[in-house]
C-alpha cells in the first residue's frame, strides 16, 4: 500500500517535473509566437471580413471578401484562376520530374562514379550568390543569346524569346526552376542513401538485383523514403505559396499566362493595390482551410510507407 | 574542417570589430536650429537648381535650416510610410499625384495659401495664376472639393524620339520643294537651290527670324504647325504621309525597324493611344470622357451612332470611336513586324535596355530602330549609356533627338475642333506634398520655402537644369535654351507652342475621379480584355485579340459591374 | 540467356553514363553563373551590350573599385548624417547572419527536441500548429507587426530583432528536418542516462544536442549564407543599420533607375559573394557529408 503511494509519488514528480522541463523550453518560442505571430495576425484576420473606404474607416463586410475570392477564381478566363491551374502545373513537374530526376543523379553520386565527389562539392556553391546574377544571366540568355545561335545557325529571324513569349514563357520557368532547383536535394538524398546498409545492397545482389532500376526502386527508395517524404510534403506546402522566379525575371509585371498564387499575391502587395487586401487576406484564410486538411491527410497517407526505424 | 569553420567565422567576426561598422558622421547640423527635411525626386540630373534656394534660405533662417535628400519616392511609398510611422522628410517633390488616399485620410497639409502667394513679388500675380489649368489640378488635389494638398511640380510628356539628324541624312521627312517657296519668303527665310542626283532641295541660307536651321541645312517641309524652321519641320501631317515615312524607315536601303519600346513596360504605348483618342475626340472631350460624362454632349460612337454619356452609364464612353481610333493607331504601328523585335517578343526587356538600344544603333547601318516610345525623362536615365558612347559623338545633350508629332487622324476634332493641332500627354505629373506637422510655426517655414521654389527665376533654372518642363507660365531665354541639350530644347518648343499643341494631364484628370479612387476600378483606363482579363498594356491585349475591332467587343465594364463601382463610390459619400 | 543478359548490362551501363552526363552538364551550368558575374564585372558598359557572354577584352577593375566606393547608405540619426561604407556594413552583415542563423537554429532544435521526444498536452497540437502556419500566407500584417515592433523598442534595433525572431521556431523545413532526426535517434539513450540519475537537461545537452551537432552546424552554415544575403529584413526592420546585402540592393536599384551600369552592379554582387564562398568552401565537407533530411513520422 505504501510502496504504491511511494510509486504513485514518483510517477507524479516525474511527470512534473518532465511538464517543467518542456515548457521551460517551449515557453518563450511562444510567447513570441503569441505577440509576433497571433496577435500581429489577428489584424489581417479581421482584414478578411472588413472593407475600407478612403478615409481609412474599416467596416464590416461579412464573407463578401470570400465571394468576390471564389467568384475570381470561378470567372472563365480570371488571372486567378490561371494562377491556380499554373500553380497546381508547376507542382505537378516538381513532383514527376525534378524529384525523380533528382533521387536519379544522387543515386549516381551514390555510385560513385568517377568525378562525383567534385559534384557534390559545387552541387551547392550557386546557393552563395544572389538569386538576381542567376536571372539576370537566364534572361540575357534566352532574349538574346538563344535567338541569335537561331538566326545564325538555322538563319530563322524573329526568334521569341522563350522566357517572355507568352505562348512559351511558363514552359521556360518550369525548367528553369528545374534545371537551377536540385542544388542541396543532391546532398541530401546522397547522404540519406550513403545511410543505406551495404549488407542489405550485398544480400540483394546475391538475390539477383542487378539493374540500376532495380536497386533504385527496391532497395533504395523504400529505405529512404522517410527523407522523400520530407520533400514531397514540403512540394506539397507550397503549391499555394510558391512565387517560382518569376518576380525575379519580370518584378510586378510578368505575362498573365505565367501567373501563380503565391506570385499573384507578391505581385499586388509590389504593386501596393490595396484596394484588394481585404480580399486577398480572405483567399489566404479560404485556402488555409483547404490547404490544411489536405496536407495534413497527405502527410498521414505518407507515413504508412516510411520504413519503421 | 569544424576547426576552420570556427576560425572563419572567429577572423570575420574580429575583422567586423575593427571596421565597428558605426558608420561614420558625414554631416552634422547646427544643433541651434530645427531641420526641415526635403525630399526631391532626382531623376537622374541637376539637383543643383534646389541647392541653391536651400543655400539662400538657411542664409536667412535662424532657427530653421533645409536638409535635402535626394531619391525616387513614389506616393505609395510616401503613404505607407505615413502608415507605418516611419516617414522620414517633411516634405515631397515627386514625379507622382496619386495622394488622394493620404489626402483623404488626413495625412497631408493643405498647401492652398502657398498657391495664393505672390511669389514673383507684389502685384505680379499669384502662384495659382500662373498654374497650367488650375481648375482641373484643384479638382484632383482636394478633399471633397475643399482645398489643394498638392502642389504641381513637374510636367514629362510622352512620344516618339527620333534622331533627326539621321531622318535627314536618310531622307525619311520631307523637304521643301518649290511649291514652298512663297511661303517661305512670307517668313522671311532666303535659300539657295541645289540639286543632287535629280533632286533639287533648297539650301537655307539666313532669315529674319528665328528657326532651327544653319546655313547650308536642307530646309524641310513645315510641318503641322505651318511654320518652317520649327520644332516639326520634315514630319508627316496626316496619317498617308506617317504610312510613308513608316514605309522609307522600314522598307528603304536600311531595312530599319520603325520602332522601340520596353517589352516589360509595353504600357508606355498606352499613352499613345490616350493622345490619338485625344487628337480624335478634341482634348476637352477626352477630360470628359476620362470623368466618365460627357457633359451633354453627344459623342461618336464606335457603330456610327451619336450619344451623350452620363456617369450611371460612364462605362459606354469606351464605346465611342475616339477609343476605338486611340487602339486602332497603336496596333497599326506598335503591333507590327516592323517594330524592333525585341520590344515584340521579349516581355523582360526593359525601358533601359530599350533605351541603350536606341543609343547604340548608330552603330548599325541596317535594321536599326529608328523611333523610341518614351518619356522627356529618358536622356537623364540613359546617362550612363551616354557616357560610353562620348567619344563617338554621341554623348549626352550631343544627339539631335526630337520629338515625332502625332499624325492627324481622319475624322479628327483636333484641339481646335477643326481638325488641327497636335495632342501629347504628359504621363509623369509630379506633385509637391507637405506632411502633417504637429508645429504651426515650422509648417509656416515649409511654406516659405515652398514658395521659394515657385518663382519663374526658379522653374527657368529647373528646366535649364533638367531639361523637364514645371506645368506653370514662365519663359525660356535664348540663352538659357542654349545650355540645355538638343532634345530638351525641341521638347520645349513644344511645350511652348500652345496655339498647336495641347497636353493632356491624363492622371490629373483620372485622380479626380472619385470612382477610380475609392473602388479596385482597374488601374488601365480602357477596359479591354483578353480571356476576361484587363491587360497593363493595351497592345498586349490587341496582340492577343487580334486587333483593335477585336477588343472593342471585349470591354470588361458593363452596367452591372459599372452599378457596383457607383454604388462603391457613393457609399463612401460621393456622387451625392 | 547470358546474351540477353549481357546486352541488358550494356543499355544499364548506358543509361547510366547518359543520366550522368547529363547530371555534369547540369552541375557545370549551375557553375555558369558566378563565372559570368566575374567576367561582367571586370567589362565596360558597350562591351557587354555588344555581347554579354563574351570574356571582356581588357579587364576593367575600375569597377570594383568603383563598386567599393559608391556603395554607401546614409542614415539619419538625430542631427547626424552617418555614413556607412562597405566595410561598416560587412561588420553588420557578419554579426547579423552569425546571431540570426545561431540563435534560430538553437531555438528551433530545442523545440524540435521537445516536440519529437516528449509526450505532452498540446504537443501534437502545436506540431500541427506549425503546419498550418508553414501554409497560411498572410497579407497585411506589416503595419500592425510594425506597431507592436515599434511599442517593444524591437524596431531598428538588430540585436532585439534577432532574439525576438523565434515565433515561428516550431514551423517550416528547417524545424520538420530537425524533428525528423530526433524522431529517429532511440530513446533508449535517454533511459540509460536517466538510470544514472540525469535530468531532462542533462539528457538533452549531453546526449541529444552532440549527437544532432553535425545537423545543425549544416543548418547554421545555410542560415548565415541566407542571412547574408538577405536584405528584406533591413528595407523594413533595420532601415538605420545597413548590412551589405542591403548595400548592394540599394546600389543596384540606384544604377537601375539612373540606366544602371550593369558591370558595376556585378563588381558589387561578386564582392559580397567572396566572403560566402569562402565560407561555403571551408565548411562544404561538413555540409556534404552531414546534411540529412529524415522522414515526418509521427
Amino acid at each position: 500500500m505504501e510502496m504504491q503511494t511511494v510509486q504513485r509519488k514518483k510517477l507524479r514528480q516525474d511527470v512534473v517535473k518532465k511538464n517543467v522541463f518542456v515548457w521551460s523550453i517551449l515557453f518563450y518560442p511562444m510567447l513570441c509566437f503569441a505577440v509576433f505571430y497571433v496577435y500581429v495576425n489577428i489584424n489581417s484576420f479581421i482584414m478578411a471580413f472588413q472593407k475600407t473606404d478612403i478615409y481609412g474607416n474599416s467596416v464590416w463586410f461579412g464573407f463578401g471578401n470570400f465571394k468576390t475570392f471564389i467568384k475570381m477564381i470561378v470567372e472563365d478566363g480570371g488571372i486567378l484562376r490561371i494562377s491556380f491551374k499554373n500553380s497546381i502545373v508547376y507542382y505537378l513537374f516538381n513532383l514527376c520530374l525534378e524529384i525523380p530526376l533528382g533521387l536519379i543523379f544522387s543515386y549516381l553520386l551514390y555510385k560513385k562514379l568517377p568525378g562525383s565527389s567534385v559534384i557534390r562539392g559545387i552541387a551547392m556553391l550557386p546557393q552563395v550568390i544572389s538569386a538576381l546574377v542567376v536571372t539576370l544571366l537566364f534572361k540575357n540568355f534566352m532574349d538574346n543569346a538563344i535567338p541569335a545561335v537561331m538566326e545564325q545557325i538555322f538563319h530563322k529571324d524573329n526568334f521569341p524569346s522563350l522566357l517572355s513569349n507568352p505562348k512559351y514563357s511558363f514552359g521556360t520557368i518550369i525548367f528553369y526552376s528545374i534545371w537551377t532547383g536540385f542544388s542541396s536535394s543532391l546532398i541530401v538524398y546522397s547522404n540519406a542513401m550513403n545511410g543505406v546498409d551495404p549488407d542489405v545492397m550485398h544480400s540483394a545482389h546475391i538475390d539477383g538485383v542487378d539493374s540500376m532500376w532495380q536497386e533504385l526502386f527496391y532497395i533504395i527508395l523504400p529505405l529512404i523514403f522517410g527523407t522523400i517524404q520530407t520533400y514531397l510534403l514540403t512540394g506539397f506546402t507550397s503549391i499555394l505559396m510558391n512565387a517560382g522566379p518569376l518576380a525575379a525575371f519580370f518584378e510586378a509585371y510578368a505575362p498573365e499566362e505565367t501567373y501563380m498564387v503565391g506570385y499573384y499575391y507578391l505581385s499586388r502587395i509590389l504593386r501596393g493595390n490595396e484596394h484588394e487586401y481585404n480580399m486577398l487576406a480572405a483567399g489566404g484564410l479560404l485556402m488555409t482551410l483547404v490547404a490544411a486538411p489536405c496536407t495534413w491527410g497527405l502527410k498521414k497517407l505518407l507515413d504508412k510507407f516510411v520504413p519503421e526505424v | 574542417m569544424k576547426k576552420s569553420v570556427a576560425l572563419l567565422l572567429a577572423g570575420l567576426t574580429s575583422v567586423t570589430a575593427l571596421a565597428s561598422c558605426g558608420g561614420k558622421v558625414v554631416n552634422t547640423y547646427d544643433e541651434n536650429k530645427t531641420q526641415i527635411y526635403v525630399t526631391i525626386f532626382n531623376g537622374g540630373a541637376g539637383t543643383t537648381w534646389i541647392e541653391k534656394i536651400r543655400d539662400e534660405f538657411n542664409a536667412k533662417e535662424t532657427e530653421y535650416e533645409v536638409i535635402l535628400d535626394y531619391g525616387k519616392p513614389s506616393a505609395g511609398t510616401i503613404i505607407e510610410e505615413i502608415e507605418l510611422d516611419n516617414i522620414s522628410a517633411d516634405c515631397y517633390f515627386t514625379s507622382s499625384i496619386n495622394f488622394q488616399k493620404g489626402i483623404y485620410r488626413d495625412y497631408f497639409e493643405d498647401l492652398s495659401d502657398v498657391l495664393d502667394m505672390e511669389v514673383d513679388g507684389a502685384g505680379n500675380g499669384k502662384v495659382k495664376d500662373k498654374m497650367k489649368n488650375y481648375n482641373n489640378w484643384q479638382a484632383m488635389a482636394s478633399k471633397n472639393g475643399e482645398g489643394c494638398y498638392i502642389v504641381p511640380y513637374l510636367d514629362a510628356i510622352m512620344g516618339l524620339v527620333y534622331d533627326h539628324d539621321l531622318f535627314v541624312e536618310k531622307e525619311y521627312l520631307s523637304f521643301a520643294t518649290a511649291a514652298d517657296e512663297a511661303a517661305l519668303s512670307a517668313q522671311g527665310i532666303s535659300y539657295e537651290e541645289k540639286t543632287e542626283y535629280g533632286t533639287t532641295y533648297l539650301i537655307y541660307k539666313s532669315a529674319t527670324g528665328k528657326t532651327n536651321y544653319a546655313a547650308g541645312d536642307k530646309i524641310l517641309t513645315a510641318g503641322k504647325d505651318g511654320k518652317f524652321g520649327t520644332y516639326d519641320d520634315g514630319q508627316p501631317k496626316s496619317e498617308a504621309e506617317f504610312d510613308n515615312m513608316i514605309n522609307l524607315i522600314v522598307n528603304g536601303n536600311d531595312q530599319a525597324k520603325s520602332f522601340i519600346y520596353s517589352g516589360m513596360y509595353d504600357h508606355y504605348n498606352n499613352t499613345q493611344a490616350h493622345a490619338i483618342a485625344a487628337q480624335y475626340v478634341g482634348p476637352d472631350m477626352f477630360n470628359n470622357m476620362l470623368a466618365f460624362n460627357t457633359g451633354g454632349q453627344e459623342i461618336e460612337m464606335y457603330d456610327g451612332s451619336y450619344a451623350a454619356v452620363e456617369l450611371n452609364e460612364g462605362y459606354k464612353v469606351f464605346q465611342s470611336k475616339g477609343i476605338y481610333e486611340g487602339l486602332r493607331f497603336i496596333n497599326k504601328y506598335m503591333n507590327s513586324s516592323s517594330v524592333h523585335p525585341s520590344s515584340m517578343n521579349i516581355g523582360s526587356y526593359s525601358h533601359t535596355d530599350a533605351q541603350n538600344d536606341f543609343i547604340l544603333s548608330y552603330k548599325n547601318s541596317t535594321g536599326y530602330p529608328a523611333m523610341l516610345v518614351e518619356g522627356l525623362w529618358w536622356e537623364n536615365e540613359a546617362k550612363a549609356m551616354f557616357a560610353e558612347v562620348e567619344n563617338a559623338g554621341r554623348g549626352y545633350g550631343q544627339v539631335n533627338y526630337r520629338y515625332m508629332l502625332l499624325p492627324a487622324i481622319e475624322g479628327q476634332k483636333g484641339i481646335d475642333g477643326n481638325g488641327n493641332g497636335t495632342v501629347f500627354t504628359v504621363s509623369d505629373t509630379g506633385g509637391i506634398v507637405v506632411v502633417k506637422q504637429e508645429d504651426a510655426e515650422k509648417l509656416a517655414k515649409i511654406k516659405e520655402f515652398l514658395a521659394m521654389t515657385l518663382t519663374d527665376e526658379v522653374m527657368k533654372n529647373f528646366t535649364k537644369d533638367t531639361g523637364i518642363m514645371r506645368p506653370y507660365d514662365y519663359d525660356m531665354s535664348e540663352e538659357d535654351l542654349s545650355g540645355m541639350s538638343k532634345f530638351a530644347r525641341n521638347a520645349w518648343e513644344i511645350y511652348s507652342d500652345e496655339e498647336n499643341i495641347e497636353l493632356v494631364r491624363f492622371g490629373v484628370t483620372r485622380y479626380a475621379q472619385p470612382i477610380f479612387f475609392t473602388t479596385d476600378m482597374h488601374n488601365t483606363y480602357i477596359p479591354i480584355t483578353n480571356n476576361n482579363q484587363i491587360s497593363d498594356s493595351y497592345l498586349r491585349v490587341l496582340r492577343n485579340v487580334g486587333g483593335a475591332e477585336a477588343a472593342m467587343g471585349t470591354m470588361s465594364y458593363d452596367s452591372v459591374k459599372w452599378d457596383a463601382f457607383l454604388a462603391e463610390a457613393k457609399r463612401q459619400g460621393f456622387y451625392k | 540467356m547470358e546474351k540477353s543478359r549481357k546486352v541488358r548490362r550494356i543499355v544499364n551501363k548506358a543509361t547510366m553514363y547518359f543520366l550522368y552526363a547529363l547530371l555534369i552538364v547540369q552541375c557545370i551550368s549551375t557553375l555558369i553563373p558566378l563565372v559570368w558575374m566575374v567576367f561582367t564585372a571586370g567589362k565596360g558598359y558597350v562591351e557587354y551590350y555588344d555581347n554579354p557572354f563574351l570574356w571582356p577584352k581588357k579587364w576593367r577593375f575600375e569597377n570594383f573599385e568603383l563598386a567599393f566606393k559608391n556603395i554607401k547608405l546614409q542614415v539619419r540619426e538625430g542631427k547626424k548624417v552617418l555614413e556607412y561604407g562597405v566595410l561598416d556594413m560587412a561588420g553588420t552583415s557578419v554579426i547579423y547572419a552569425f546571431l540570426s542563423s545561431g540563435w534560430g537554429t538553437m531555438w528551433t532544435a530545442l523545440v524540435a527536441y521537445v516536440l519529437a521526444k516528449y509526450k505532452f498536452k498540446g504537443g501534437e497540437f502545436i506540431y500541427m500548429l506549425g503546419i498550418i502556419i508553414w501554409i497560411t500566407p498572410i497579407i497585411g500584417s506589416t503595419p500592425s507587426a510594425m506597431l507592436v515592433k515599434k511599442a517593444l523598442g524591437i524596431y531598428d534595433n538588430l540585436v532585439l530583432l534577432v532574439l525576438t525572431n523565434v515565433s515561428t521556431a516550431f514551423a517550416g523545413f528547417n524545424f520538420l528536418l530537425l524533428y525528423g532526426s530526433f524522431k529517429r535517434l532511440p530513446w533508449s539513450y535517454a533511459e540509460a542516462a536517466f538510470m544514472d540519475g540525469a535530468g531532462h537537461f542533462t539528457v538533452l545537452l549531453k546526449v541529444f544536442l552532440p549527437m544532432m551537432m553535425p545537423t545543425c552546424m549544416v543548418l547554421f552554415v545555410l542560415g548565415f549564407l541566407g542571412a547574408w544575403n538577405d536584405y528584406g529584413t533591413f528595407l523594413v526592420w533595420l532601415p538605420s543599420s545597413p548590412n551589405l546585402a542591403y548595400g548592394v540592393y540599394k546600389f543596384q536599384l540606384d544604377m537601375k533607375s539612373f540606366g544602371g551600369n550593369i558591370c558595376q552592379v556585378m563588381a558589387g554582387f561578386a564582392m559580397i559573394s567572396v566572403p560566402t564562398a569562402v565560407l561555403y568552401l571551408c565548411s562544404q565537407k561538413l555540409i556534404v557529408d552531414k546534411f540529412q533530411v529524415g522522414g515526418l513520422k509521427g
